[in-house]
């Protein structure tokens, strides 16, 4: 549990001594600014964070790919990969150690929105639920696409490959089966909507938590640290 | 201790290691000698479970590389060749970090830390940025990261590669140091650092031990006795070498000019004849002045680069 949390606060730091850490930091920042200040924020809308918590989401397709590139697909360009593997560590310590580690410069990412939250209580009323929800929401999926994208840096010790595979993944989850779904047949919609991450993400910004929708991201989430646990592993079989 | 039986592996069709068998003693320092590619560092990944052999078994202080990879993996002290670290921590945060991974608690770590610290004179540099040092730092670092676990082995790949020979020496003297508590394994393809510092050798070459034993055994048994020279003055030097060549027990002479008038002799002589005093009293029947007459032994250099080469010989008759 200890040696988990090492590693963890290992990638913590590393995120922290990188400058990339801080580009990705502002550039999320600027834009979900950006749109809070120019379609929320506004006299006279509803008191709500609707386009943020979309735009929120929509930038980590692409931020949350870069962030995690170097998590794996580094130490193994680095050869650092042995002195981790070596240590007295279990693949499954490694995987969950520095997805902890992602999850904890995530919420450096996210965290600071929370003054736009301070802003909207300090000039109107807005309704809480839809914004704890929402919040909650960016919680699961950031989950999930962080672990998507620790399972692509597992793959491939080049992070540039890493960062595309996860962001073509993304892209497709998110907002393919989003903008297919309103031109795919009836059958094809429900199908689109029920796999795609968005619709569900959305019903988070609605308002609305359902088990469905939680038990979907976090079954996701375990489905991808399992999968690069098994990755890892597999340097073991692999000829 | 470690004791290797009948190691190897496969990289897809390539054979790396070949059926190795060999033991490291308690408290010695064993050197693991070979050219490149000879496989030492496929050795070395399997006994410290990096990489799973595809045949055979190893067992590091009583724990099985296979079944008790983690116990292995707690007792030894690895350091990878070119010696990869964090290059964004600091000395002492990747020290401590290490102790984490090995589960000692604060005052635990905090003491070995300090401890390897300064065994590997690295007490003015705890706060230093790995990315900033030296070649000859970062080994340092390497090396005392492999010791904060007070391992009982310690397995070295190329501990010294890259280092200018000042660097050389003060890393030959630690580890000599540390072969005083720990067991020591290392590899290295330099002949006479490996002389100098351990007490045993296994010669390594295609993936197969060519040699196994403790230093001075090995040197003695070196197949050919060793040459001896003789360097003299005078007239006919083709005649004396006619009759060296002559002498009883001589197999080949060589001979060529050795300066300010000198002729220098290599006399190779059948197996433990020590053909010495007759090559010198033919000299001197012969009225020549003779300034050195000694005999040397065969090097551990040539015997290596000997088997090596009967070794590529072997194999490419044999077609690879």
């Amino acid at each position: 549990m200890w040696k988990t949390l090492a590693l963890a606060r290992r990638e913590d730091r590393a995120y922290l001594y990188s400058p990339i850490a801080y580009v990705v930091m502002a550039i999320y920042l600027v834009v979900t600014g950006v749109f809070f200040c120019l379609e929320d924020f506004v006299p006279g809308r509803v008191a709500e964070m609707q386009t943020f918590f979309f735009w929120a989401n929509w930038i980590l397709v692409f931020v949350v790919p870069i962030m995690t590139m170097r998590l794996v697909s580094e130490e193994k360009a680095r050869g650092t990969i042995e002195t981790l593997m070596t240590a007295p560590v279990t693949d499954a310590q490694v995987v969950l150690g520095k997805f902890l580690g992602a999850m904890l410069f995530f919420l450096r990412l996210v965290v600071p929105t929370l003054i736009y939250v301070v802003l909207l209580v300090l000039y109107s009323r807005p309704e809480p639920g839809p914004i704890v929800t929402g919040y909650i929401g960016l919680l699961l999926v950031g989950m999930l696409y962080v672990a998507i994208g620790l399972l692509a840096s597992v793959c491939t010790r080049f992070q540039i490959v890493s960062a595309m595979i996860s962001m073509v993944f993304l892209s497709v989850m998110t907002m393919l089966c989003y903008y297919l779904a309103q031109y795919a047949a009836p059958w094809g919609r429900k199908a689109l909507w029920f796999a795609g991450f968005s619709a569900r993400y959305q019903n988070f910004v609605k308002g609305t938590i359902s088990l469905e929708d939680v038990v979907f991201f976090l079954s996701l989430t375990a489905l991808a640290l399992f999968l690069s646990v098994k990755v890892l592993e597999s340097r073991k079989w692999r000829t | 201790m470690i004791q290797v039986k009948h190691l190897t592996k496969y990289y897809g069709s390539f054979l790396a290691v070949d059926d190795i068998t060999f033991d490291v003693p308690d408290g010695e320092i064993v050197g693991i000698l070979g050219p490149n590619g000879a496989g030492k560092t496929t050795v070395l990944r399997m006994l410290t479970c990096f990489m799973p052999a595809t045949g055979g078994r190893a067992i590091v202080e009583g724990f099985d590389i296979f079944t008790q990879s983690l116990q292995v993996r707690q007792t030894v002290g690895y350091m990878p060749e070119n010696v990869p670290l964090y290059e964004d921590m600091r000395v002492e945060e990747y020290l401590d970090f290490r102790g984490q991974l090995k589960d000692l608690d604060r005052t635990t770590r905090r003491r070995r830390v300090t401890e390897a610290l300064s065994r590997c004179q690295l007490a003015d540099r705890r706060s230093q940025i790995i990315g900033t040092l030296s070649k000859g730092y970062r080994q340092r670092v390497g090396l005392a990261e492999s010791l904060i676990g007070d391992p009982k082995v310690l397995i070295l790949d190329e501990p010294t590669i890259g280092l200018d020979p000042g660097q050389i020496r003060e890393a030959r003297k630690l580890i000599q140091d540390l072969g005083r508590k720990h067991t020591i394994l290392l590899s290295s393809h330099i002949l006479h650092e490996v002389e100098q510092v351990c007490s045993h050798i296994i010669m390594i070459a295609r993936g197969r031990v060519v040699a196994n034993g403790r230093l001075e055994d090995l040197k003695r048994s070196l197949p050919g006795a060793g040459r001896t020279i003789l360097e003299a003055r005078g007239e006919d030097a083709d005649g004396l070498r006619r009759a060296i060549a002559g002498l009883h027990g001589v197999k080949d002479v060589a001979m060529d000019r050795a300066g300010e008038g000198y002729m220098r002799f290599g006399v190779d002589a059948a197996d433990d004849t020590d053909v010495r005093e007759e090559v010198g009293r033919m000299a001197t029947r012969r009225n020549w002045t003779v300034r050195e007459l000694r005999s040397t032994q065969p090097t551990l250099e040539e015997f290596f680069v000997q088997t090596v080469a009967e070794q590529n010989l072997g194999s490419a008759a044999a077609g690879e």
